[in-house]
């Protein structure tokens, strides 16, 4: 037999392309195959390739949950659960004082939590280069604020691999019937003079549920049965209302570890609920139009043997993340948190012993695409080798 | 004038007869014929579709010098089984491009396709759909390729592709060391 390789460079490239993104170590392994793969799975132009070809499906490297430090008097602790072989963690302990609240190309939002405290710290971490950037103090209106969204900033970015270029954040809030909003400049250095602001009806707001689709960011109020659409473009805010739900809910307020919002597979905006051990689907067939039911997931006949017990049909799980672009949302039964493929419907358990009164995951989502340190090969010079790190900022060819 | 112009008609009847039949021949670097669907052809091989449009397709059987007889029948083969299958939109699509197109998973039948091909057999269709240029086909075989690797282990990769270990013992360690969290499993 001959082997792969005798085929030409750019044949085994096509192949390693192929390789799954998730988890990132099916690279190293490649890598560790021969000396000429090491090359190739190393080259920036490789990596460059490989995210492009997989940019439908960036892997979930891992999550943030805010976890209670019982032992440490009850404060928050933001940690971070990698995926496994997805990469190398840093901050194990996780942040201590702080809760996740968001993340998105490449970088999480984190905010310290002290309740009554008005100078509370806002920070933007990079799970992969562990780099750490304390936010300007706010606007005097921390101590209402309702909820905060980071996004990149560069223009015309494909958010392949731009986590160490300009970003925003976005901090909503209540004061009042008014609806605020504030917006941080990475590239300006500050936030937003003037607030954003909308009449807003009274209401608890939750804080953790944020979609973004091209230029709009939406932050769901399940209490008001409200999403709060928030154009990045104009920041004007807008308001759209929910399913008009035929169940025991309406009329009442839902409660907001039941819902999550989700992407469709072509972009549209998609609400996701949790009601008697089913994932109900709703989206819009037209932007200002209703909302229509499009999908039914029964958690109890799809999971795989013993990845889901039938029997646990009578513990009420809770939808309590939502990967956002990749149609995945996190569940949480009895204490051990699932991932529900909203496409595949596969079911698989990705943690377990979980603190049971967590409210929230926030996942992480990026290419890790790791360079290895190759011994000098006959096969050419070590073209792209830098130390190890997915932070490399690359240039399309 | 008059024998240009007869020259000239007779050309244009041969392509017009040539036009009308759905199938062409093609012949292998060790002499054998095969008929392909013309319309498939032309749809999923930019180098055939090519060679029909300028005419210069041969009826007694079109030279592919650099392909063997057991290539070309497999690649005679996925054109047929493709003029007879419907294909999704996603294969339609004529704007993707094999280089920066995101990953369409394989259908049914292709997988099949690849499936009881034997490894030479496969590298060997690679070559083929590269040379003919078949995108689609390049596709197929190559995630065809990378699958074989899923879940294995470095030496694992290397029994199933015959493939040389050039790494020192030490070498494998060291990177084994630093990137230690992907062996989580092994």
């Amino acid at each position: 037999m001959p082997p792969l390789s005798s085929l030409p460079d750019e044949f085994v490239e096509e192949v390693l392309l192929r390789l799954p993104p998730d988890p990132p170590a099916s690279l190293v392994r490649a890598g560790l195959v021969c000396k000429r793969w090491c090359r190739l799975v190393s080259g920036a132009g490789f990596r460059r390739r490989f995210r492009e070809f997989h940019r439908r499906s960036h892997p979930i490297l891992g999550f943030l949950y805010d976890q209670r430090d019982v032992a440490g008097g009850g404060g928050h602790v933001a940690r971070f659960i990698p995926m496994p072989a997805s990469f190398p963690p840093h901050h194990h302990a996780g942040h201590r004082g702080m809760s996740p609240w968001d993340s998105r190309h490449g970088r999480v939002l984190l905010r310290s939590y002290h309740l009554g405290n008005l100078s509370s710290t806002i920070v933007v971490w990079d799970p992969i280069t562990d780099h750490r950037l304390e936010l300007p103090k706010p606007p005097p209106f921390s101590s209402e604020i309702r909820t905060m969204a980071i996004l990149c900033a560069a223009v015309g970015c494909d958010h392949l691999d731009c986590h160490g270029g300009p970003f925003l954040v976005v901090l909503m809030g209540t004061k009042g019937d008014k609806v605020f909003s504030y917006v941080y400049s990475s590239e300006a250095g500050t936030w937003s003079n003037k607030p954003t602001t909308s009449t807003w009806l009274h209401g608890e707001w939750v804080r953790d549920k944020v979609n973004w689709r091209r230029s709009e960011l939406y932050f769901v109020s399940p209490n008001n049965k409200r999403i709060i659409e928030y154009d990045l473009d104009t920041r004007e805010i807008s308001v759209i209302d929910l399913p008009a739900f035929n169940s025991v809910c309406k009329n009442s307020t839902l409660c907001p570890a039941l819902v999550q919002l989700t992407t469709m597979e072509d972009g549209r905006l998609e609400f996701t609920r949790v009601e008697n051990f089913k994932l109900s689907l709703w989206s819009r067939e037209v932007e200002d139009a209703g909302w229509v039911l499009s999908k039914v997931i029964d958690l109890g006949t799809c999971s795989s043997p013993g990845v889901l017990p039938g029997h646990w049909q009578h513990f009420c799980p809770y939808l309590i993340g939502s990967a956002e672009g990749a149609g995945v949302v996190f569940l949480l039964v009895k204490g051990e948190l699932f991932t529900v493929d909203l496409r595949s419907k596969q079911i698989t358990k990705v943690y377990g012993d979980l603190y049971p009164c967590i409210a929230l995951v926030v996942p992480y989502l990026n290419f890790y695409t790791p360079v290895l340190r190759a011994p000098s090969t006959q096969n050419g010079p070590n073209t792209g080798v830098v130390p190890l790190s997915g932070s490399t900022i690359l240039k399309p060819n | 004038m008059e024998v240009d112009k007869g020259k000239g008609e007779a050309e244009e009847t041969r392509k017009v007869a040539e036009a009308d039949r759905d199938t062409v021949t093609l012949k292998s670097s060790d002499g054998k014929l095969f008929e392909v669907s013309k319309e498939a052809a032309a749809r999923l091989s930019t180098v055939l579709a090519g060679m029909i449009a300028g005419g210069s397709i041969d009826d007694n059987g079109t030279d592919l010098k650099q392909i063997g007889s057991e290539a070309l029948e497999n690649v005679v083969d996925y054109c047929n089984k493709h003029a007879n299958s419907i294909p999704s939109a996603a294969l339609i699509s004529s704007s993707i491009s094999f280089n920066t197109a995101p990953f369409k998973e394989p259908e049914e039948w292709e997988r099949k396709f690849v499936d009881r091909l034997s490894h030479d057999a496969l590298f060997d269709l690679v070559e083929a759909a590269n040379f003919l240029g078949m995108e689609r086909l390049l596709d197929v075989t190559c995630h065809k390729i990378s699958e074989m690797m899923k879940g294995k282990s470095p030496d694992q990769i290397r029994e199933v592709f015959n493939i040389k270990n050039d790494y020192t013992k030490e070498e494998l360690e060291e990177i084994r060391q630093e990137l230690a969290w992907a062996f989580y499993d092994d």
